[in-house]
């Protein structure tokens, strides 16, 4: 399909200092809890967004020099010469596809505490290291200053020597550089602070001599901050940084703009929508001639050509839409708008920094599977047989096993028992805030809906005896699971006496207790607090009792766990930390402090049980006992996947439905099945 | 020295299936934050241990199969026959000292999240995986069993091809699935892996057998079992069902290697366990066996030894914390160097690194973690590179290990300290509740240079700069140390608390030195490692109404990473200390303090008699900029708190490496060698 001639202002090139860019897709520097830890996964990742067209490509945060050490936190490092090979293998894959790739040169300040080097962190001033860890920071006096610029020119170096086309200065998100900007951080007498000037020193010193280093074959980007401290959502607090921009404005090659709340920049959906840094950034462009690349989780074309047009921007910087979709570009250039699988904002991403493990996304369950798997996001081997295949369940998992299954040419039977696709992403997206959600489910049905291979039966729930009568060869069970209502979960192993409980199936069915009730989290991921959120919005009293330290703890690592307890308690919802439900009854349930074991009683009317569920694994069992029985028309092969094989995210889901599909007919070794980077 | 014949009976050899342990002492298994991503270092510290004589020297959990792995914690990883290469260079290292080394293979099952393999993980049955990651583990099917039985089969083999001679079956800790089949809570089963004990035991026992099978005759089989869960009816217990167990297995293994669970219980820090504390557990279970016993409680005392092995307890002296505190443990006792160990702290430091998921490091033993990477030895230093004469300026942490080391070296060092005591931070802080054992950081140190005559110490010796240009030094080190802040600036505040004229405001340097406070105390916690919740807990020991406040969720955060979290908030609030958790100080008035929620901003007031900040340090380095703007010197240089405060591990690496780096060539790039991936593909 030839692309509609309004996005051909996307498929400009722009030049950036001595390079040009082949269009405005600019994949902004995004971690991906690989680093120099998992060196080619982490190249086929970048090599795979090229592919799909990003017009340039950038690293994770790359460290200059051994004090500045993030671990456990996965990053790429530049200390030695030792460290380019690795990143040549990136830049090769980058290059490969005709697209520019960035490295973003790193160092942490008092956000690292050095826990793999044990050298003393420098900062600012001596203060303790900001994630935690029992550490300050010597200050920098001026000849440490000298060491920076020195080895920042050494990084460059070997970046260029590594083939990297942009070459950053890294000055936000509160890392060292982005301190010495800040009048609220630096406090130094000399001349690198105090006055404006002063405190743009040590940027403007880093700018001219990565220029002067590496500048006539490499462009030198600056990451920016357009706002000064996080104020109210979408109402910035510019401060100086107006001025401060001023004053470097066509130094470097390229702006890359971000803003000082991170839980904002990279908010959640459920708390931030598209295009959202736009009433802080819009500015930039008056004050630099040079060209500049901000974010916002940008999936709309239209909303992209806007952003040109109205000159915010010059590139559309992606980090989330390029992992959800790496062939966005590609899409769009094609006339594929449909095909474009978009972001959800639900953060899981951010997991694999916060953990220290590989990436992944709900969306795009390839993603970090580029290399070990040999997954590729959009091509999938033909299929391998003639065989039928009927999947029973259309949520997230049986959804993408089906859409896998017919773009390799299968004959493929989706049953789902209800009226609805979607399965628990059609419920979820009901609950406040996650409306975005359902793109899991809207993607796969428009490109099952192109499939003329797909057959989908609603309102069709079988049975076993309805399963062997279809006569497929293949049968992937995808029945999801429910919510428990006994009590059941990480604390208590067995049932609690309670009356009658809600769990979050009733309530996402619209069954809603009435007055005050008590919401029990023994789950810890966004499930209790949007239920919580969901009852506010219906008026009744809310009391949520956790085992945790705090509401939705897990949520941490998807960084909305700050904003969710803010919300709930802005929503006026009463909190009980480290408690536990032992029993509900009479009105009263009874809980217990996860400290000293001390009990209380809390009066409520109703109760809302967070805590497991339980896979729908009925068919998958009446199924296997015909079979092992011998029952006629047995399926050469039956298995469980999603939710009703062992309940999770929707990640897993999704990435279990894909895996089914990918693995039918091939040879996967059980034992080995992956590839990794290894040290030994 | 020759050995005081009573330790004599630690040296007898001990037989243990068809192989002889040329000691008592056994390096049980324990994790290090190296294993698979930094086989080199953990190799070279496994081998520093046999050398230091532990006769039997084990590995950390080894993961055997990508479905069951431990990200991001690093342990060790045995999922094919490639990472038998990594295993072998250990056992090497180890049985060049004629050791033993033993192999843990542990299928964590629903302990782990598998967020790298994206597996699901296995279970007796379906629950929620451990801590709160947001997937449940899948209920195993007689399929499974088998499976993950064969598992364990390959793994025994693929040790055996690296050249272990000992492998274990693990059930500890609450962590592997033999584990989880016995536990009632977890195992909820109705078929034969289920219900009744010898149902339970099942898997445990199958495993064990299939151990045996598959080494053959020439390894021996140890179980490694976790006797009480302190639990009580709820889990396992060393009167009911821990008991059962041992007597149903009893003659089945080689080895007994016997515990308490979890990792908190076995591993408990000196702030709440004395050494020899899991005896009362363990003791029985020499009764039931014919087979050597393994015990471990953090014992450093030789005489300690001698008495588990007479009266019985055990066979073995087992160790983990020691071992890293003192890898030279055994060899110091055989030699009759009893001075010369250097004890464990209990301060789980060492726990810490696992957590992080970097390689392991140690408040008294500074090589830890660095033998490969850096070569350092924790017994052998370089000679010095020259006839310099070293001037240490401190005695606390820092400057005592700089000393100590110097001193080793043999430089002519002299140890000024400015108060009329050895230790620094530590002679005030192992006088706070529970952290008496701190103490032995300066007691190590002291010991060890009172027998050097190349190093002088003088107490009492205030220096200012003229005095210390006049002395005459070479080398000046400034290791004075940190105060703590009194203006509120810590890690969520960066400017000072306003506040009011009347306001009554400590230090915990104040506290420490016995200033009087007036009730209602508040402990305002910007720091979240322990200090905060000792001092609260030392205040309402004396009797103190107290409050602590602390912007974070829970006291005491980041003990999360030394396993003391749970037991320090549960004690202060068994002791009726009010916690004020997620709420960051504002104001500070004659009389009150303003609160302010971290989340909502709502502000409350509290009354307040003194308050006690306990929220950042300011390095005590006016010296060295004096010295460093008059000149003249060869070279002056900060190390520990008085450089950047850290932990006192901190302290003590710092003062070590100044020691070691003295007139040896300063390195441009990184400072170790590194431990990379491989490019190629394969």
């Amino acid at each position: 399909m030839p692309r509609d001639p309004r996005y051909d202002i996307l498929f400009e090139p722009v030049k950036i200092g001595p390079l040009t860019a082949p269009n405005r897709f600019y994949q902004v520097p995004h971690c991906t809890g690989l680093g120099w830890l998992r060196p080619r996964m982490l190249a086929a990742l970048r090599g795979v967004k090229a592919e799909g067209g990003w017009g340039v490509v950038c690293t994770e945060y790359c460290s200059i020099h051994p004090s500045s050490d993030d671990l456990p936190h996965p990053y790429a490092s530049l200390w030695d010469d030792g460290d380019i090979k690795a990143h040549a293998m990136m830049t090769e894959q980058v290059h490969a596809h005709g697209a520019l790739a960035g490295v973003e040169l790193w160092y942490g300040g008092n956000s690292s505490a050095n826990l793999l080097n044990r050298e003393v962190p420098l900062g600012l001033v001596s203060l303790p290291t900001s994630q935690g860890d029992p550490f300050q920071t010597k200050r920098m006096d001026k000849s440490d200053i000298r060491e920076l610029r020195r080895w920042h020119r050494n990084a460059a170096l070997r970046a260029r020597q590594a083939s990297f086309d942009i070459v950053y200065v890294y000055a936000t998100h509160h890392y060292l550089l982005a301190q010495f900007l800040s009048p609220h951080y630096n406090t130094r007498s000399d001349e690198y602070g105090g006055s404006l000037v002063n405190r743009t020193r040590l940027i403007r010193e880093l700018i001219e001599e990565t220029k002067e280093a590496v500048g006539d074959t490499c462009a030198v980007a600056v990451r920016f901050s357009a706002d000064e401290r996080t104020g109210e959502d979408g109402e910035p607090v510019h401060g100086e940084r107006r001025d401060m921009l001023g004053l470097l404005a066509d130094l470097p090659d390229l702006w890359d703009i971000n803003i000082s709340d991170y839980s904002y920049e990279m908010g959640a959906s459920r708390f931030v929508k598209e295009a959202s840094l736009e009433p802080y950034m819009a500015y930039v462009k008056s004050l630099t001639a040079k060209p500049v690349v901000t974010v916002g989780r940008f999936t709309s074309p239209d909303t992209m050509v806007g952003q040109v047009k109205r000159g915010i921007v010059d590139f559309i910087g992606a980090a989330r839409p390029s992992i959800a979709d790496p062939f966005l570009p590609k899409k769009i250039e094609e006339g594929r708008i449909d095909d474009i699988r978009e972001c959800i904002g639900c953060n899981v991403c951010y997991v694999g920094d916060s953990r220290s493990v590989p990436i992944r996304c709900t969306q795009n369950p390839t993603m970090g599977e580029e290399w070990r798997r040999g997954w590729h996001p959009e091509k999938v081997p033909a299929k391998g047989s003639e065989a039928k295949v009927l999947v029973v369940g259309a949520g997230p998992a049986g959804l993408e096993a089906a859409r896998i299954l017919g773009q390799r040419g299968y004959s493929v039977m989706l049953a789902e028992a209800t009226r609805d696709l979607g399965g628990r992403v059609t419920r979820e997206a009901t609950l406040p805030g996650l409306g975005e959600w359902a793109r899991v489910r809207d993607y796969r049905t428009q490109q099952l809906a192109t499939m003329n291979n797909v057959e989908i039966f609603r309102e069709s729930e079988l049975s076993a005896e309805d399963v062997l009568a279809v006569g497929a060869d293949h049968v992937a069970i995808a029945t999801g699971a429910a919510w428990r209502a006994d009590g059941i979960g990480r604390h208590h192993p067995r049932a609690i006496p309670l009356q009658q409980a809600f769990t979050p199936d009733d309530i996402m069915a619209g069954r809603l207790p009435s007055g005050p009730t008590v919401v029990f989290d023994d789950d810890h991921y966004y499930m209790a607090s949007v239920i919580a959120e969901r009852l506010r919005a219906a008026d009744v009293a809310v009391t949520l009792v956790t085992s945790a330290d705090t509401v939705s703890a897990w949520g941490e690592n998807t960084y909305e766990q700050h904003r969710s307890q803010q919300r709930l308690m802005a929503l006026g919802v009463d909190i009980v930390t480290a408690h536990t439900l032992e029993s509900f009854a009479g009105n009263e349930g009874l809980i217990t402090c996860q400290y000293t074991g001390r009990e209380r009683c809390l009066a409520a009317e109703s109760l809302v049980m967070v805590t497991a569920r339980s896979p729908n694994d009925a068919l998958y069992h009446a199924l296997r006992h015909h079979i092992e029985d011998g029952a006629d028309g047995a399926p050469k092969s039956v298995a469980r996947i999603g939710d009703c094989e062992a309940p999770a995210i929707i990640a897993a889901a999704v990435y279990a439905g894909h895996r089914y599909a990918r693995e039918i007919d091939t040879e996967v070794d059980p034992d080995n099945p992956i590839k990794h980077d290894r040290v030994f | 020295m020759t050995r005081d014949v009573r330790y004599d009976i630690l040296f007898e050899p001990v037989q243990i299936g068809p192989l002889t342990a040329q000691n008592r002492f056994y390096q049980v298994p324990h994790c290090n934050g190296m294993g698979h991503a930094y086989p080199s270092s953990m190799a070279e510290m496994r081998g520093i241990k046999a050398e230091g004589g532990w006769a039997v020297v084990c590995t950390e959990e080894v993961e055997i199969h990508h479905s069951s792995e431990h990200s991001p914690v690093i342990e060790g990883r045995l999922w094919d026959d490639s990472d038998i290469p990594l295993f072998a260079r250990m056992t090497e290292k180890i049985h060049e000292h004629g050791s033993l080394a033993g192999f843990e293979p542990a299928y964590t099952g629903a302990s782990t999240p598998n967020h790298y393999s994206r597996e699901i993980p296995l279970a007796p049955s379906h629950r929620p995986v451990d801590e709160f990651h947001p997937l449940q583990a899948r209920q195993m099917d007689l399929a499974d069993i088998k499976t993950v039985r064969r598992w364990y089969v390959d793994a025994a083999k693929r040790a055996k091809t690296a050249g272990f001679d000992i492998v274990y079956a693990y059930a500890g800790h609450d962590l592997s699935i033999p584990m989880h089949f016995l536990s009632r809570r977890r195992n909820t089963r109705s078929d034969e892996y289920g219900g009744s004990l010898e149902n339970r035991v099942r898997l445990f026992r199958e495993i064990i057998e299939d151990t045996r099978d598959a080494v053959g005759e020439s390894c021996a089989v140890a179980i490694r079992f976790a006797v009480d869960e302190l639990l009580g009816a709820d889990g396992i217990s060393s009167e009911a069902e821990g008991l059962d167990i041992v007597g149903m297995l009893a003659e089945m293994p080689d080895l007994w290697d016997v515990n308490l669970s979890d990792w908190a219980n076995d591993s408990s820090p000196s702030r709440f366990s004395e050494a020899g504390n899991q005896e009362p557990y363990t003791a029985f279970v020499k009764t039931l066996t014919s087979k050597p016993v393994v015990g471990v409680g953090r014992t450093t005392s030789p005489d300690a030894m001698v008495s588990l092995v007479r009266r019985g307890v055990v066979d073995f002296i087992g160790a983990a914390r020691p071992s890293i505190a003192d890898p030279f443990l055994p060899k110091k006792i055989e030699e009759g160097r009893i001075d010369d160990i250097r004890e464990c702290i209990g301060c789980n430091i060492c726990v810490a690194s696992d957590f992080l998921a970097t390689p392991m490091r140690c408040t008294q033993n500074p090589t830890m973690g660095e033998e490969w990477r850096k070569s350092w030895h924790p017994e052998r230093i370089g000679a010095k590179g020259s006839e310099a004469k070293v001037l240490v300026v401190g005695a606390g942490p820092a400057g005592l290990e700089c000393a100590r080391a110097l001193g080793q070296r043999g430089y002519g060092v002299t140890l000024a300290e400015a108060s009329t005591e050895l230790g620094g931070r530590v002679a005030n802080e192992c006088r706070l509740p529970g952290l008496a054992e701190w103490g032995r950081v300066r007691d190590y140190r002291q010991g060890q240079i009172a027998k050097m005559r190349n190093v002088e110490i003088f107490l009492d010796s205030r220096l200012d700069a003229k005095q210390i240009l006049e002395f005459g030094a070479d080398h000046v080190v400034l290791a004075t140390g940190a105060k703590w802040r009194s203006d509120g600036i810590g890690r969520q505040i960066h400017t000072p608390i306003p506040t009011s004229a009347g306001a009554r405001i400590f230090t915990p340097d104040d506290v420490m030195a016995g200033k009087a406070l007036t009730s209602p105390v508040v402990v305002f916690d910007d720091d979240h490692y322990y200090l905060g919740g000792v001092l609260a807990e030392k205040l309402r020991a004396d009797d103190h109404e107290v409050l602590l406040v602390t912007p974070a969720a829970d006291v005491s955060h980041w003990t999360h990473n030394t396993l003391e979290q749970g037991r320090i908030q549960t004690r202060l609030l068994d002791m009726g200390v009010t916690i004020v958790a997620l709420h960051s100080l504002t104001t500070i008035y004659g009389g009150a303090i303003e609160l302010a929620c971290v989340y909502t901003g709502r502000r409350q007031t509290r009354r307040c008699g003194s308050l006690v900040l306990v929220t950042a340090r300011l390095p005590e380095d006016e010296l060295y900029h004096q010295l460093t703007t008059a000149g003249g010197l060869r070279s002056v240089a900060r190390i520990g708190d008085c450089l950047a405060p850290g932990t006192i591990a901190a302290a003590i690496y710092s003062g070590h490496r100044y020691a070691r780096e003295l007139d040896e060539p300063v390195s441009d790039g990184v400072p170790f060698r590194r431990e990379l991936p491989q490019l190629a593909d394969r």
